[in-house]
């Protein structure tokens, strides 16, 4: 695995200047590399992350303004190039906290086990749901968790190396939980969209010519 | 109230020195804008499979007592650990005691084998406590220096010079907080004749080993005729990040954990069971995050070296723990003027070396225990500082 993707798998936001210190490499060796990484489809892209306290009206356009840019030449530049201003000022406001790359799931990382788990849990006399929503949140192991209407409680999306380290999870940590009434696991067989990423085979559109009237 | 309560305090109580930590500390508690690399703890939180563990045992009514040895069912994991990442075994039924920490493991082994006037060799820039905890024992310290040129490892020819009548027990830790210097096999092999042939016993804390960088481990007690001199101390703190959870543990020959037992349970009875619980949550299944910080700290340590480095600060590269020690002697200043200068002048805290003993002069410490991008601005700053009073 290289270094880039290892260090953008840590989850810190930092921007290619900072990768190239950390990593001691040239702003244009990051460029490089995250240009392939995104060739390879290994990076699908990036998404915005904002502060929840102060998300307003502007935001929401300043994210569609970005998801229709097309972009190629890695997530933290077009900073300084497109829209800049006012995605300058959602930082400085701190509206806008940073930038998160968004994976393949299935090529970022060695091996990838997925389970979208649904959870009945029972409600407390003070806070309903968010105690315990909270606790089983928190595991590394879940990568994110929805309380849903219907027939059960939370839908929890877990990850792990293996089905067994899922397995694992979902026996001994989450069904033990005091107050957890149920699970029921679904294992992901594969993935063909991804946070908004299409993931297609890289020759699906090679029938056509390069050249046409 | 009158002030001449002082009378009551013991006279080895008085004599000891304050940590210099502490006292540069409180200047840098008043500065809440400075960048502390000063920190001696992870600034990761426990992972959250092992608080949830605490808390789960809380919930199921877990706040008892324990055995003042530990659980059993923690002394075999800690066996299965030791076992699998230092090729040691003990019996968990009474060569494993666990501890509210390695200053504990610490401070009762050296109670527990010191008769007073007993001497105890040790290694310089050292953990603060070392020399406190000897003198607590009512014992002598004696201290081996250790150099840049050395990488800060020990060195055997300077083990048998400091060597006297006397000496009882001779105490290593490595990787070392502040250096992180480590001392390759060949040479402990050579110490560890030498202890044989004084017959020392050895004390090693090895609470840094999970954080080595380069080569590995190698505990003295694997070492022929060692593990039945050896007191081989480790935790949870600074692997696993749960410093405060204040657990540990030694591991020894059945008749000093036996002598240990007694101090302990006579003082502290036995570590909180909450921690034991959590203790064997990170044993079992913590493998993994350890991995995934290490990491961190690797790619942090290769990035904190090469910037002191090129700010003009010769940093030999530390092997592993989390800090730095860079030698400040090219500006010509002491270390207590260069990290107060420091401080006042760019807001970044890092330690005098002279806080870890006397032959740390000339270094200070710098944790890298914090963020890459608080890691890139504090040697920024200490780059324009070390430019400036070098004019």
């Amino acid at each position: 695995m290289s270094s880039v993707l290892q260090l953008l798998l840590e989850g810190e936001h930092l921007n290619t200047a900072q990768m190239a210190q950390v990593l001691g490499l040239s702003e244009s060796d990051i460029s490089a590399e995250l240009k392939r990484l995104e060739g390879e489809q290994i990076l699908l892209g990036w998404r915005p992350v904002f502060n929840p306290e102060r998300a307003q009206e502007t935001i929401v356009r300043a994210v569609i303004e970005v998801k229709i840019s097309p972009e190629r030449d890695g997530g933290f530049d077009r900073l300084a190039t497109r829209i800049s201003a006012e995605l300058k000022r959602l930082e400085g406001e701190q509206i806008l906290l940073g930038w998160r790359p968004v994976f393949n799931p299935e090529r970022a990382q060695e091996t990838i086990v997925r389970a979208v788990i649904e959870v009945k849990i029972s409600p407390e006399r003070d806070g309903g749901f968010d105690r315990l929503a909270t606790r089983i949140s928190r595991f590394d192991s879940v990568e994110s968790c929805y309380l849903m209407s219907g027939s059960y409680d939370l839908l929890v999306i877990a990850t792990g190396s293996d089905l067994r380290e899922v397995a694992t999870f979902v026996s001994e940590r989450l069904a033990s939980v005091e107050g957890v009434l149920s699970t029921a696991t679904h294992f992901m067989l594969r993935a063909y969209k991804e946070q908004g990423h299409l993931l297609l085979s890289p020759n699906e559109d090679s029938d056509k010519p390069a050249v046409s009237a | 109230m009158a002030d001449d309560s002082q009378r009551f305090v013991a006279d080895h109580v008085v004599g000891l020195p304050r940590s210099g930590i502490r006292d540069f500390f409180a200047i840098v508690a008043a500065m809440p804008q400075a960048i502390s690399l000063g920190i001696g703890e992870p600034d990761f939180v426990t992972p959250w499979h092992i608080r949830e563990a605490a808390i789960f045992a809380l919930e199921k009514g877990k706040t008892s007592y324990t055995d003042n040895l530990g659980l059993i069912r923690l002394r075999r994991e800690i066996n299965t650990y030791v076992e699998h990442n230092f090729e040691l075994s003990y019996n968990p039924d009474n060569e494993i005691l666990v501890a509210v920490g390695v200053s504990e493991a610490l401070d009762i082994a050296l109670r527990a084998v010191l008769n007073p006037g007993d001497k105890v060799l040790y290694h310089e820039p050292c953990y603060v406590s070392y020399s406190p905890s000897i003198l607590l024992a009512h014992a002598q310290p004696i201290a081996i220096s250790t150099s840049a040129e050395d990488q800060f490892g020990i060195n055997p020819d300077a083990v048998e010079a400091a060597w006297e009548p006397g000496c009882k027990v001779l105490m290593l830790n490595f990787p070392t907080n502040p250096t992180g210097g480590v001392t390759e096999r060949a040479k402990l092999e050579r110490i560890a004749k030498f202890a044989i042939e004084k017959d020392l016993l050895v004390i090693s804390d090895e609470i840094y080993s999970e954080l080595t960088f380069e080569g590995e481990h190698t505990s003295i007690a694997t070492l022929p005729g060692m593990q039945e001199r050896t007191i081989f101390l480790h935790g949870f703190s600074k692997a696993f990040a749960m410093t405060g959870f204040r657990i540990g543990y030694a591991c020894g020959p059945a008749p000093l954990i036996e002598a240990m037992m007694k101090v302990h349970q006579y003082s502290m009875l036995c570590a909180p069971i909450l921690s034991q619980e959590a203790a064997i949550e990170a044993l079992k299944n913590g493998g993994p995050a350890v991995a995934k910080m290490k990491a961190q700290y690797h790619r942090r340590r290769d990035l904190i070296v090469r910037r002191f480095n090129e700010a003009g600060l010769t940093c030999h590269l530390p092997k592993g723990s989390f800090y730095a020690f860079p030698s400040i002697q090219s500006t010509g200043m002491s270390s207590m003027d260069f990290c107060q200068g420091l401080l006042t002048e760019q807001e970044v805290a890092i330690v005098p070396g002279t806080a870890f003993g006397p032959s740390g002069a000339g270094f200070a410490r710098a944790s890298f225990s914090t963020s890459y991008e608080r890691i890139i601005e504090a040697t920024d700053r200490i780059e324009r500082y070390v430019d400036k009073v070098r004019k």
